[in-house]
């Protein structure tokens, strides 16, 4: 108990020196967060817009018996494709009972297609497959600026990006020809009705060139037959275990044979972000760097107030501290002035999350775009950051202390003597 | 004279009898695309030329060679021109295409029908995936010059899903071709002209490729020579992209 005491009186005995210290300490995290929260923000930003749009985060994926082993296999991804369950009507309607699924519906890979209209060819447009009336996760996330979504009797009709419609010259009603590879290799072409322009909720460069085709048209261009699906997306009601109900859905399709697989999301999108979480963990080195040559600054500065506090150390040693005990004393009292800057550090840090967040500033430059990963600037938060940066911190103290304090406790007891008598 | 006459009439209706052209006899499709894929696509090494133009206006242009083998079941593609094509070469094996990235050295498998840049010329067009192997064949109609024969894809990776190929009967040859989808809508057309003779056999050296929707483009790969010649299997495999072996046979 006589620790903290002495603590909390060395810390207010040094006012000066610790504010100095604790202000450094704060300005240093607080960056150090907003840096790590543009990059949280650029993962959310990402998440909620290519792959909310492309590869809506769900909880359990439906794929042909076998999927898994070929793709731990390192079977190709074009192989991956052609990979496809059979009648998912029927499928998805026998699911459908499960209370415990909120949502199901079809995810398709997209088909790269060329566009030729008014006698023009324009290239590399990612077409994916939505059903009318089990696309509300998808539907969510546009925004239908003319036109209007697909009904239920509507075939051969596409959706495209509102901004890519004055490149087309292109309106509501006009038809387009599709013509490019279908996941099999061949070569297939299919005449497309424009039924709506979009603009997803969040918006990101890579969005301009998907377009949404009905299934029907769909399956013409990729090669599929009718009751071919790539995939099913699970969305499963809270409070349900994933590998629990994994465990029962393959129960159900091995009894009612069918030859699909279950597998939770998290497993078959691991490569998703791979980039954006790469340059994360370059700013988390990047910050790891700074957290360590700040605090071998800080620690040079408490060495040398140390110097000046032997009549203190003096003290210590005739009341017969050991060194061990004073190694304790000070890196305790340095570990709490950092810990309190650090907290203090992360909440300032809050606060101009908050601040800059809502500015809720928005660009349309795509350069601008690919770096927020959408159209919106935004600080993200997650938890792993603000325990990183306090764990980084409190660990680098510890070990610059415990090396530096063990240098500037060595006083002789006769130097601290004659320090006292002075 | 008139007695003359009927003698060279009975004469050469007489050789004509016992003597009669091979089409005549020719009546299944596979034998005919057969002979067509033969003459077509002999084990050889060619010079291929490759232009697409615009309205008029030239977007892309290459000089190749190619050594064949087994009616195009393996075919190796070196490009001579551009200077920015020489190196990616590519090579048909088992139906799928190869090309390596003459800048990282890797070999990668390509789809055959990616295209020649901005063209609508694929790289099935040009290393030519044989007729007989890859599809099913069906006189759907003939006259005294040619047969109109209609060709299914077997397989799913076939580069089109019908053709409907125009073949003379004189000289096994075809004369015009159209490439469908699945829903029956035209692709693109083929026309094969400038008939010259290779090794002793007449065929179009030139095919002419256009699309109903881009009726402004105009594409045409011509055979400029053509020598027989026998290459090992060994070389047709993926890593003599990088050795180029077949030049030291």
């Amino acid at each position: 108990m006589i620790l903290p005491k002495l603590v909390l009186r060395n810390i207010f005995s040094h006012k000066q020196r610790n504010i100095i210290i604790s202000l450094v300490i704060t300005f240093v995290v607080s960056m150090l967060f907003i840096f790590l929260s543009f990059s949280d923000g650029e993962i959310e930003n990402i998440n909620k817009s290519i792959m909310g749009l492309e590869n809506p985060g769900t909880d359990i994926v439906i794929k042909l018996k076998g999927y898994m082993q070929a793709k731990n296999a390192n079977e190709k991804e074009e192989e991956l494709d052609k990979m496809v369950i059979q009648n998912y009507p029927q499928i998805i309607k026998e699911l459908k009972r499960f209370d415990f699924i909120k949502n199901i519906y079809v995810k398709t890979v997209p088909v790269f297609q060329n566009i030729y209209v008014n006698n023009n060819k324009f290239q590399d447009f990612a077409i994916n497959g939505l059903e009318s009336d089990n696309s509300s996760i998808i539907k969510q996330k546009l925004k239908i600026i003319e036109g209007h979504f697909f009904e239920k009797n509507e075939e051969n009709v596409i959706l495209i990006h509102n901004e890519i419609r004055k490149d087309l010259n292109v309106n509501i009603g006009d038809t387009v020809t599709i013509i490019g590879t279908d996941l099999f290799g061949q070569t297939v072409i299919q005449d497309f009705n424009i039924i709506g322009f979009y603009v997803p909720i969040i918006d990101n460069p890579e969005n301009l060139r998907k377009v949404f085709a009905d299934m029907t048209g769909y399956n013409m261009i990729s090669g599929l037959f009718a009751g071919e699906a790539n995939a099913i997306n699970i969305d499963l009601n809270k409070n349900n275990s994933i590998n629990i109900i994994i465990n029962k859905l393959t129960e159900w399709a091995d009894k009612n044979n069918h030859e699909i697989e279950f597998n939770p999301f998290s497993i078959i999108n691991e490569e998703d972000l791979v980039i954006y979480e790469a340059f994360r963990l370059i700013l988390i080195f990047i910050s790891l760097i700074i957290i360590l040559v700040i605090m071998i600054g800080i620690m040079n500065i408490i060495s040398v107030n140390l110097q000046d506090r032997k009549k203190e150390i003096g003290s210590y040693y005739c009341l017969g501290a050991e060194k061990r005990f004073l190694i304790y004393l000070y890196s305790f009292e340095i570990l709490t002035v950092n810990a309190f800057s650090t907290i203090f550090g992360i909440l300032v840090g809050l606060l101009i999350r908050f601040i800059i967040n809502s500015i809720k500033y928005t660009t349309r430059d795509p350069g601008m775009q690919l770096v927020f990963g959408s159209d919106k600037f935004y600080l993200g938060l997650s938890i792993s950051t603000i325990l990183y940066i306090f764990i980084g911190i409190v660990s680098i103290t510890l070990l610059t202390s415990v090396k530096t304090l063990n240098t500037s406790l060595k006083v002789s007891p006769s130097e601290a003597i004659r320090e006292v008598e002075e | 004279m008139n007695t003359n006459k009927c003698l060279i009439f009975i004469f050469l209706t007489g050789a004509l009898l016992l003597f009669p052209q091979e089409s005549v006899y020719l009546k299944d499709p596979n034998e005919i695309i057969k002979k067509m894929d033969k003459i077509m696509y002999p084990n050889s090494k060619s010079e291929l030329y490759l232009l697409s133009t615009r309205k008029g206006k030239k977007i892309e242009e290459d000089s190749m060679i190619s050594y064949s083998k087994d009616i195009n079941q393996k075919i190796i593609i070196r490009f001579t021109s551009p200077a920015s094509e020489v190196g990616n070469d590519i090579i048909l094996l088992e139906k799928n295409v190869w090309q390596i990235e003459k800048d990282s050295g890797r070999i990668i498998k390509v789809p055959s029908n990616l295209t020649f840049g901005d063209t609508d010329f694929s790289y099935g067009d040009v290393v030519r995936l044989n007729l007989s192997d890859n599809y099913i064949p069906e006189i759907i109609s003939e006259d005294n010059v040619k047969w109109i024969i209609n060709l299914t894809a077997k397989e799913k990776s076939a580069p089109y899903y019908r053709i409907e190929m125009e073949i003379s009967k004189a000289d096994f040859i075809p004369i015009k071709g159209t490439c469908f989808g699945k829903n029956d809508k035209v692709i693109k057309y083929m026309v094969y002209s400038d008939i010259k003779i290779f090794n002793g056999k007449r065929k179009p050296s030139k095919v002419t490729v256009t699309s109903p929707y881009l009726p402004d483009d105009v594409s045409f790969l011509e055979t400029l020579s053509e020598e027989l010649k026998e290459y090992s299997d060994r070389i047709f495999n993926k890593n003599n992209l990088e050795m180029r072996q077949e030049e030291n046979q």
